[in-house]
């Protein structure tokens, strides 16, 4: 146990161990008012602490310069109906709201704002972290209000449950990509239980060429479920790729009671079951 | 229910490998505001510092190490920000009012001008601080903060953080030791 070198000096501030110097002090006021500022912002022991408290039950001047320390050290309070500006709005950024919710998918990062349903994200295949800086990418910034996603939640779950066959869930397409928003777009009006093709997109907006471009734009599908692109297969009848993984496509599917391969994928038209 | 933080869940220490913008300001949001309230001493100049603090961080963000300490850099930012603030508002106060964001009072019983009295005497005796002493001493008072992590906000070794602290203290108890003798 070292004591502070300047204890001895009038006016100064004890840092420590002030237990070992109180037991053998001339003047233990001394050694105690010169110990509470240390006392005060978390300096000191326990064995300090409680030396110090000990004093001060018997000692009113030194439990007064105690309080005064206390009083004046104490935090300044916030005004009762004042709180941080919202991150967004301070950032100039679209705000979000987020909750997670579990599915037979597996976890659902689900993001709402004012203006409908902005993300919903397959956490097992990517990262909660990835997830949001994507969405920071988008001028999104999100924060934890459960509640607020719980529409979503309860839509998602009758679907799951086979008892809801479309959304009626406005969606927020905001900082996605004309091009992307024209893909999504056209992928909504696909009806559950139903397929089209990549081409049939492609046609659908206007540029039978861009088959590729309209396969990445349907990867970048932010809220996908509610925009089907599950329902979007490959020409050949077979699944094709899917955001969060190929097995989450299948289940959604099976979900609709579409079976594959999709005969007549290929002919045109709407194709699939009927 | 809130997520638990994943990087302070993963390592249980307060550097993370990487967390997005959005994680760092679930984080450490709130103690930012607070941290401006508790240096500026005023609800708007803390909403300025705080904004002007987020903006910073958030072209920033990118450019930061991962394995950075995120908190004591939030902070320092916010550090920085109000010291340069303060020294454009030296010049503009010269033609306004110093305080124009407190509350105007009105104790009605004796005790209450007396704790007033002994607050206000208080709060300016820590505005009266240098920027560097005030600093260190909310981050400890307030926040908790470790003298190593105090260092990185004020860009200065644990042991010279530490000394900004007592310093800051030895300095209060002469204001203090007034207000008990008045």
């Amino acid at each position: 146990m070292t004591l502070s070198s300047n204890h001895h000096i009038p006016g100064a501030i004890i840092e420590e161990s002030v237990s070992s110097a109180l037991d053998v002090a001339d003047d233990p006021c001394e050694i105690v008012e010169e110990a509470i500022p240390a006392m005060v912002i978390g300096d000191l022991s326990e064995d300090d602490i409680h030396a110090i408290d000990r004093h001060c039950a018997t000692c009113s001047s030194c439990a007064d310069a105690k309080s005064t320390w206390e009083i004046g050290l104490a935090e300044p309070v916030l005004p009762p109906d004042y709180g941080p500006p919202e991150p967004a709005r301070a950032l100039g950024l679209h705000a979000g709201h987020y909750g997670i919710m579990e599915s037979p998918v597996g976890d659902l990062l689900i993001v709402v704002t004012d203006d409908g349903v902005a993300d919903i994200s397959y956490l097992a295949s990517r990262g909660r972290e990835e997830r949001f800086a994507e969405l920071e990418e988008r001028g999104i910034l999100a924060t934890e209000r459960s509640a607020l996603v719980e529409p979503v939640r309860e839509q998602l779950r009758e679907y799951f449950a086979r008892h809801r066959s479309h959304f009626t869930l406005p969606v927020d397409l905001y900082g996605v990509t004309p091009f992307t928003r024209s893909v999504l777009n056209a992928t909504i009006q696909v009806p559950f239980g139903q397929v089209m093709t990549y081409q049939n997109i492609a046609d659908r907006i206007g540029k039978p060429k861009a088959t590729r471009a309209v396969g990445n734009a349907l990867g970048r599908n932010p809220v996908p479920v509610i925009v089907p692109c599950h329902r979007v297969v490959r020409a050949d009848g077979s699944m094709g790729l899917y955001t969060g993984g190929a097995h989450i496509k299948q289940v959604l599917l099976e979900i609709e009671g579409v079976r594959f391969p999709v005969k007549g994928a290929d002919q045109p038209g709407l194709p699939g079951l009927n | 229910m809130p997520l638990s933080p994943p990087g302070e869940r993963n390592t249980g220490q307060t550097k993370h490998t990487s967390i997005s913008f959005t994680t760092l300001v679930e984080l450490y949001g709130p103690d930012l505001y607070r941290f401006a309230w508790s240096i500026t001493g005023t609800s708007h100049d803390a909403e300025d510092v705080y904004q002007e603090t987020l903006l910073k961080a958030f072209r920033a963000w990118q450019k930061l190490p991962a394995d950075a300490n995120h908190k004591a850099w939030l902070f320092r930012i916010a550090s920085n920000t109000w010291i340069s603030d303060r020294r454009k508002q030296g010049r503009v106060h010269q033609f306004g009012d110093d305080h124009p964001d407190l509350p105007s009072r009105e104790p009605d019983t004796a005790t209450q001008v007396l704790a007033q009295d002994t607050l206000d005497h208080v709060t300016n005796a820590i505005s009266t601080l240098p920027p560097k002493q005030r600093t260190a001493l909310v981050l400890r008072k307030y926040h908790g903060m470790s003298y190593e992590d105090i260092g990185e906000v004020l860009r200065c070794s644990g042991e010279a953080a530490r000394a900004n602290v007592y310093e800051a203290l030895r300095k209060l108890r002469s204001q203090f030791a007034t207000a008990l003798i008045d």
